[in-house]
């Protein structure tokens, strides 16, 4: 996709999404910044999982560090920008030495010992006093208004946008095209000339730094934090995101993250809240199968299917996006 | 201390054959089933429903529990392991995440309390230091231990699992069936699974988390040990049982959950693919 088309698609996103968030009543404004929160994330954990094919169960940890950073922070009065930053940059070191560290593991290996990460911090926060202990900590909003205003989730789709543009920059390319190149073969990136090793880590760390700004976001959405965002199950959601969403596609990262948070919504919505779970277990085995190259596979049929009806006569070119 | 190590030993056993029932599919497949635990657990609660409502014995019922968690691994493998293996082992383990989703919610479905699981109608023996249900984990484990240790290296399917695990292509042109040999796996893997579950659930007491943390930690000690071989899956998961036991007693519980995790990580550093896996699998 070039630059021109990227920055159009990203600004007409950006324009929904603010007008949503203006007229939407507060139940769905509220599942709109998780959305956009969890979009983060996914984004995140595709650059690990769907573009270098690294299986990570550790994103909950920086996921986690991002939220606890910003509401510790922010109950010293540190300014809200430099307490997302410092969140990203001590979630991005650590993603560093870990990365480092476990450069020889593979697939699930690597899953569990990056799952050792979120284990141990569940502890750590468990344990002490400045995260509050297993009650956790009440987050602030961004400015002077209630958490999940029409103002803090416009704000919060500004900034996941603005990251969301620089990550589809950042996949689109040289770096992208190296993740891929490692991807489909090791050896073969190394021929050309890429140093897999550093790729691989860059994924680690750009992953980690996507999570953790999530994480804080995340905390001014929901207005509290709690040592459960060290769960298991946040790390294999976010997997659950990437891979039903769309495996190396920033697209399809969006659209996973909305399915992870619209699907139990709607059962919420028609009175059924305690099958939510089902309904997205169901609709993910389904998605699987029918779409094994996750959700944007429906948006490209649709896509192939409309040039072919354009232009009937003419050969359509073959999709490689 | 002594106490300590043997109460270490005992929990090793069920992680260990957990990590059995883990490691079975993964042979063959590459692919972690994430929803065993939950099957288990799910297959107990219609065991222990039967049993209260229509008064069945420990047979029948220990006999439904085994079939039950074999069909659901069967089913799982065939409808959505196997197809979505093509597109990669991460994609089937994902597969797999959605079944670890839907379980417990049909579990609660069943029944919302706890249950305490009936022991088996063994003979009650006077063993001193542990009890006679520990001494029953125990055996049975070194027992489930040594008969998957043969099946793998000694019978001719085990000759297939082992080829399949090598190279599956290759297996494919010298004549193995591997569909029949995947399918055989995910059976001893239900197998196992069911005969975790009864071991277990006494010691345990049958709860909709019967299998949530126990899998966590059968799954890392078997990464410990290293998931290919069952030898070193019953070495892992039983160090892994008694370093958590032993630092839980003597430093408190916090120290129960990191010093393992902490153990493990340095292993994965120094020796990727686990402790006690065979340099073979290696080779280039």
């Amino acid at each position: 996709m070039s630059v021109k088309r990227q920055i159009i698609s990203w600004i007409c996103l950006l324009g929904l999404g603010l007008l949503a968030s203006f007229f939407l009543p507060p139940y769905f404004r509220y599942l709109l910044g998780l959305m956009a929160v969890y979009s983060l994330a996914s984004i995140g954990m595709n650059f690990l999982t769907g573009y270098t094919e690294q299986i990570s169960l550790g994103n909950a940890a920086f996921f986690g560090i991002g939220a606890y950073v910003f509401a510790v922070l922010q109950s010293l009065q540190i300014n809200s920008v430099i307490s997302i930053i410092a969140g990203a940059v001590l979630s991005g070191i650590i993603a560093f030495i870990v990365g480092f560290l476990t450069i020889r593991v593979k697939d699930i290996y690597l899953a569990v010992g990056t799952l050792i990460l979120p284990l141990l911090l569940l502890q750590v926060t468990k344990g002490m006093d400045i995260t509050g202990g297993t009650g956790g900590l009440s987050v602030f909003p961004l400015v002077e208004q209630e958490n999940g205003s029409s103002l803090e989730v416009a704000i919060i789709i500004v900034i996941t946008s603005i990251i969301g543009f620089v990550s589809s920059l950042i996949a689109n390319s040289f770096i992208g095209r190296a993740f891929h190149a490692t991807r489909l073969s090791e050896h073969g990136a190394v021929a050309r000339g890429i140093h897999v090793v550093k790729y691989k880590v860059v994924a680690f760390v750009l992953s980690a730094i996507l999570t953790s700004i999530s994480g804080s976001l995340y905390g001014v959405v929901v207005g509290y934090i709690t040592p459960e965002l060290f769960q298991v199950m946040i790390s294999v959601n976010f997997l659950i995101m990437a891979i039903v969403g769309g495996r190396g596609s920033i697209t399809g990262s969006l659209l996973g993250s909305a399915f992870v948070v619209m699907i139990p919504a709607l059962f919420n919505v028609i009175g059924l809240a305690q099958w939510q779970q089902l309904g997205l277990g169901i609709g993910m085995g389904v998605t699987l199968l029918l779409f094994p190259s996750g959700l944007v596979g429906i948006l490209s049929l649709l896509v192939k299917r409309r040039r072919v009806a354009i232009n009937e006569s003419k050969p359509v070119a073959s999709e490689t996006n | 201390m002594l106490q300590l190590i043997l109460d270490g030993l005992i929990y090793g056993s069920i992680y260990a054959l957990i990590g059995f029932a883990i490691s079975t599919l993964f042979m063959t497949t590459g692919v972690v089933n994430f929803a065993i635990g939950e099957t288990i657990t799910f297959s107990m609660y219609v065991g222990i429903i039967t049993m209260e409502w229509f008064h069945t014995s420990y047979l029948v019922t220990a006999i439904e529990i085994i079939v039950l968690t074999i069909i659901f691994t069967v089913l799982i493998t065939r409808v959505l392991v196997i197809p979505l293996l093509k597109h990669g082992p991460i994609i089937s383990t994902i597969g797999t995440a959605s079944m670890y989703i839907i379980f417990p919610i049909l579990t609660v479905g069943l029944s919302t309390q706890d249950h305490p699981f009936p022991k088996a109608p063994l003979p009650e023996m006077n063993l001193g230091i542990i009890s006679s249900w520990d001494a029953v984990i125990f055996i049975f484990t070194v027992l489930i231990a040594f008969l998957l240790h043969y099946f793998v290296m000694k019978s001719s399917w085990g000759v297939g699992i082992r080829a399949i695990k090598s190279n599956q292509s290759h297996a494919m042109s010298i004549g193995i069936s591997v569909g029949k040999i995947v399918m055989i796996t995910a059976i001893l893997s239900g197998l196992i699974g069911g005969i975790t579950g009864l071991i277990a659930a006494p010691k345990l007491l049958l709860t909709h988390n019967l299998m949530g943390t126990p899998f966590m930690v059968a799954l890392i000690g078997a990464v410990l040990g290293g998931l290919n071989n069952p030898k070193g899956i019953y070495f892992g998961c039983i160090l892994l049982g008694v370093v958590q036991s032993v630092t839980g007693g003597l430093f408190g519980s916090i120290s129960r959950e990191i010093i393992p995790i902490v153990i493990v990580l340095i292993v994965l550093v120094m020796k990727p693919e686990g402790l006690f896996s065979s340099i073979q699998e290696k080779r280039v």
